[in-house]
């Protein structure tokens, strides 16, 4: 129970941060980032060109 | 903008009401639970975070699935955008006999737009709308739709130049004016080459009729092209390029107010229900803006460099029954702009459910934006 709880508020903790786009480096874990795309264009297999939007996206970094 | 592992077993001390030392016994113990659970069992799934799979010997996270819409709240409900259909594409390539294979995806380096959504709040702070990249070519060069990066023949052509996809190197990918002309060039030798011209006649005056038949068409043809990528490069302009949407609208570019003033064919027509759920709760979609709620998601659907304009929009879109408003915002390169958003939503995910209610263009044309 108490395990559940500590690990609910690890989570809120580094969760609250990455919605801030805050980096967290935890200690012998690793580091969590968040990271932008830019939008690009691709072309599709049958010849369409797509326009892909922007976007944030959460990374996480295994410490070695 | 960094959390340092101190700074979270501080917070995580406070939170628990525990010494700091104990925080980071916590802190530990967790660590090692979910790297011995993800790597000995597979995963281990952290509720309100995400799972952490074993692969290859590391762990790799996912995000759960409103963690990762949150994030990404700032482009929530953006989709890719088709700014070539395969017929045209396939079009251009059948014209272009000598250079079929060039059409090759854009690479990164090489791609010439580089606009985003403004932060919310900071949008001062980093916008790269309307930016131009290494290349020196802006939204409009990419799509070919500027006038002023058409390529101009050396000898007048009758034939208006054809729209083709150009990388921003402008290299042409698909048919140019000098390329066209030499191709029919190429035609022509080849056809008096096995008819040789009579004494005293002209040569080949049918295949002369034929082509002059064949100009207009081509002429119309090119014309509904160039005038389908203009609008949809003021499609793309309106829903990605913000900086760039503004000092279009500083002239009134066509494209903000030809959204703008688009009428709605679709009328949301509100229930009983959700009207009263309108009138109970400060959020939702439809109802009286009683009050701003900061901190709360909205859908922007105009942003506009004119205060009269925008508040027209607003008002055509209250008296369509939505919760709108509109505010200034200030951009990057210190202009300013008016937005106008509808509903008002606690949720990122609320608001992009909301934005399937919304008539087109503005389901199509739009983005979420945290009110601060």
């Amino acid at each position: 129970m108490a395990q559940n709880n500590t690990e609910r508020e690890i989570a809120a903790i580094i969760s609250g941060a990455l919605k801030q786009h805050r980096e967290v480096t935890v200690r012998g874990f690793g580091t969590f980032t968040v990271h932008h795309n830019r939008q690009e264009h691709r072309q599709e297999k049958d010849g369409r060109i797509l326009m892909a939007p922007p976007s944030d996206v959460i990374t996480f970094t295994p410490e070695k | 903008m960094r959390m340092s592992h101190d700074d979270l077993v501080l917070l995580l001390a406070e939170t628990l009401n525990a010494e700091q030392e104990k925080a980071e016994e916590f802190l530990s113990a967790w660590i090692q639970s979910v790297k011995t659970e993800a790597l000995e069992k597979g995963e281990y799934h952290v509720p309100g975070l995400g799972t952490f799979k074993e692969a290859d010997g590391k762990l790799v996270f996912s995000p759960e699935d409103e963690l990762a819409v949150e994030v990404n709240y700032k482009y929530a409900g953006m989709k890719p955008i088709e700014i070539m259909s395969a017929f045209s594409s396939r079009q251009i390539q059948e014209e272009d006999h000598k250079q079929p294979e060039e059409v090759e995806p854009v690479s990164p380096q090489k791609k010439g737009l580089d606009a985003e959504v403004e932060e919310p709040g900071t949008e001062e702070e980093e916008l790269e709308t309307g930016k131009k990249d290494e290349s020196g070519k802006s939204f409009e060069d990419v799509f070919g739709v500027d006038s002023s990066e058409e390529t101009t023949p050396e000898t007048p052509d009758p034939v208006p130049p054809p729209l083709a996809y150009q990388t921003p190197e402008t290299e042409p990918v698909g048919v140019s004016g000098s390329g066209r002309k030499e191709t029919a060039e190429k035609k022509e030798m080849t056809a008096t080459a096995g008819k040789p011209p009579k004494s005293g006649k002209k040569p080949a005056s049918g295949e002369n009729q034929s082509r002059v038949w064949m100009l207009p068409i081509a002429a119309a043809f090119i014309l509904a092209v160039m005038l389908y990528f203009h609008f949809e490069g003021h499609l793309l302009h309106r829903q990605y390029t913000e900086e760039a949407m503004v000092s279009d609208t500083r002239s009134e570019a066509p494209g903000e107010t030809g959204i703008g003033s688009e009428p709605m064919e679709h009328r949301i027509e509100a229930t009983p229900e959700e009207e009263a759920e309108a009138e109970e709760l400060p959020y939702g979609l439809m109802g009286a803006e009683e009050e701003l709620l900061i901190g709360s998601y909205t859908i922007v659907l105009h942003s506009i460099a004119n205060e009269n304009r925008a508040r027209i929009e607003m008002e055509n879109l209250i008296d369509e029954g939505y919760k709108a408003t509109f505010w200034q915002a200030q951009l990057g390169n210190g202009e300013h702009t008016w937005r106008v958003g509808v509903g008002q939503f606690e949720t990122v995910s609320d608001a992009e459910n909301a934005i399937s209610r919304l008539p087109e263009p503005y389901r199509s044309n739009n983005f979420i934006i945290r009110i601060r």
